[in-house]
């Protein structure tokens, strides 16, 4: 059984990897921000940094580092003016967990690994819409 | 900004309101710590405060820690800055630790300057935290007692903690929205990158002042002394996030003394500064020019600096 869990753990970022690196130039960094940033991956990058551009964008918008061209952040900042969600990129994220790297985002919004809905996960958003949600099924997690 | 002690000489200043001045000390390039106490000399009594900076443009330099103790015993306020391109988490902590241990509670919160533009090109960067979660975990770090995991430590570190903003890299909402996130994570004070262009600097200060944000942090207006139109001019093209204008090149180029002429220039823009609503103090960064600091301060009237009265919350705490 647990065999089986394995397998089909590694079948789900098997897939993920090669739709989202293929898309987005996803690095699997196993918190993923994409719906956050436009569709853009903020970990590409080249200092992975989630919360804004750095100050080594030049006068004209581009990257400090040679062959990036276009300042990432540059990126998301319009993609989400586009798609309307300029919003969500003010929030101040935290830190990453780097020992989710290489894990399946998806499921770790699901099971509330990344901290998503106060790490109770998307299971309990589901549930809570479901009216399946009992009172504290789950300890909320501590703010980074 | 609340109403606790003052953590550092820097803090009390700007609390009282004084226009401060502070100056950029870059380490030595080789195991030399006489290099740190030659530079004191430029810099005491000329200045409120000096920042070290931590592997400058990626090149490999003394520890910023280490040259801040020497420069403390020389009698200068030191200011660390620490980078995430270097360290991760566990590395930033153990030096704020050191720092604390040490009395110096001035830390500089940056990302750093990518590795790919220094000397080390081969290197790994780190980049574990950026500078918004390291200013939010440093905050909590100094005021909790608490390491960036959330486990408590015995003893205090208080840290005045700073970041840095630019306000020329487009598009400027962008830049407000980043300097929004550092208020909310707990900055005190925030460094600006060089200052050449006022026009541009101003549309910047007038979207800070509209949001508020200079009353919830103290902004400290950036300004590079160039010695050559050869400098400025390779400023221009090889440090990204500066706007240097045309007719600033042009003038350093027919001047007669092109080094009095570069001081000049910083003496009339710390003069410009020191009359908009905001602009707590101004920050020199006199790349490997440290010997035009006492000139500059002498030539804009900004000397005798107040001196170090008062005990910091180290001190305090450390007497107690």
């Amino acid at each position: 059984m647990a065999l089986l869990k394995n397998a089909a753990y590694h079948t789900l970022v098997y897939f993920e990897r090669m739709f989202k690196q293929t898309i987005f130039g996803c690095k699997m960094c196993g918190t993923c921000h994409l719906s956050k940033n436009g569709m853009v991956c903020c970990m590409t990058c080249p200092k992975g940094l989630r919360n804004g551009p750095c100050g080594g964008t030049g006068v004209d918008g581009m990257c400090e580092v040679d062959g990036i061209g276009e300042c990432i952040w540059h990126k998301i900042y319009h993609r989400s003016r586009t798609l309307h969600g300029l919003h969500l990129t003010e929030k101040v994220k935290p830190a990453l967990d780097w020992s989710l790297s290489g894990t399946s985002s998806y499921l770790n919004l699901w099971t509330g690994r990344d901290g998503s809905f106060e790490g109770r996960g998307m299971r309990w958003r589901v549930k809570k819409t479901l009216g399946l949600a009992r009172n504290g099924h789950a300890a909320p997690k501590e703010e980074a | 900004m609340n109403e606790r002690a003052p953590r550092s000489h820097l803090e009390h200043l700007l609390r009282e309101g004084t226009f401060v001045v502070t100056a950029e000390v870059g380490p030595s390039k080789g195991p030399n710590l006489g290099l740190i106490r030659k530079k004191s000399g430029y810099v005491k009594g000329n200045v409120d405060a000096a920042y070290i900076t931590d592997n400058q443009s990626a090149v490999v330099r003394m520890s910023p820690v280490v040259s801040a103790g020497v420069l403390k015993e020389c009698g200068v306020e030191p200011v660390v800055q620490l980078t995430c391109r270097d360290r991760n988490r566990m590395a930033l902590q153990s030096e704020m630790l050191a720092m604390a241990g040490l009395g110096i509670t001035n830390l500089l919160c940056l990302t750093g300057d990518h590795q790919s533009l220094g000397n080390h090109p081969m290197a790994r960067g780190v980049f574990d935290l950026d500078s918004i979660s390291f200013i939010g975990l440093a905050r909590r770090f100094a005021d909790e007692s608490r390491f960036f995991n959330g486990e408590e430590f015995k003893g205090v570190a208080p840290m005045f903690i700073g970041g840095a903003a630019n306000p020329f890299a487009p598009p400027l909402f962008a830049r407000i929205i980043r300097l929004k996130k550092k208020i909310a994570n707990g900055v005190d004070y925030v460094n600006t990158q060089a200052i050449f262009d006022l026009s541009i600097f101003d549309t910047w200060m007038d979207a800070v002042r509209a949001a508020g944000m200079h009353e919830k942090a103290h902004i400290l207006a950036g300004i590079v002394p160039a010695k050559s139109a050869r400098a400025l001019r390779f400023m221009k093209q090889s440090v990204s996030g500066l706007l240097i204008p045309d007719e600033l090149i042009t003038r350093m180029e027919q001047a007669k003394a092109p080094e009095d002429e570069g001081i000049n220039i910083a003496v009339e823009l710390i003069h410009e500064l020191q009359g908009r609503e905001g602009i707590a103090g101004v920050h020199l960064m006199p790349v490997m020019w440290e010997a035009a600091i006492p000139e500059i301060c002498q030539r804009d009237g900004l000397l005798p600096r107040p001196e170090m009265a008062n005990p910091t919350a180290q001190e305090l705490a450390t007497a107690s």
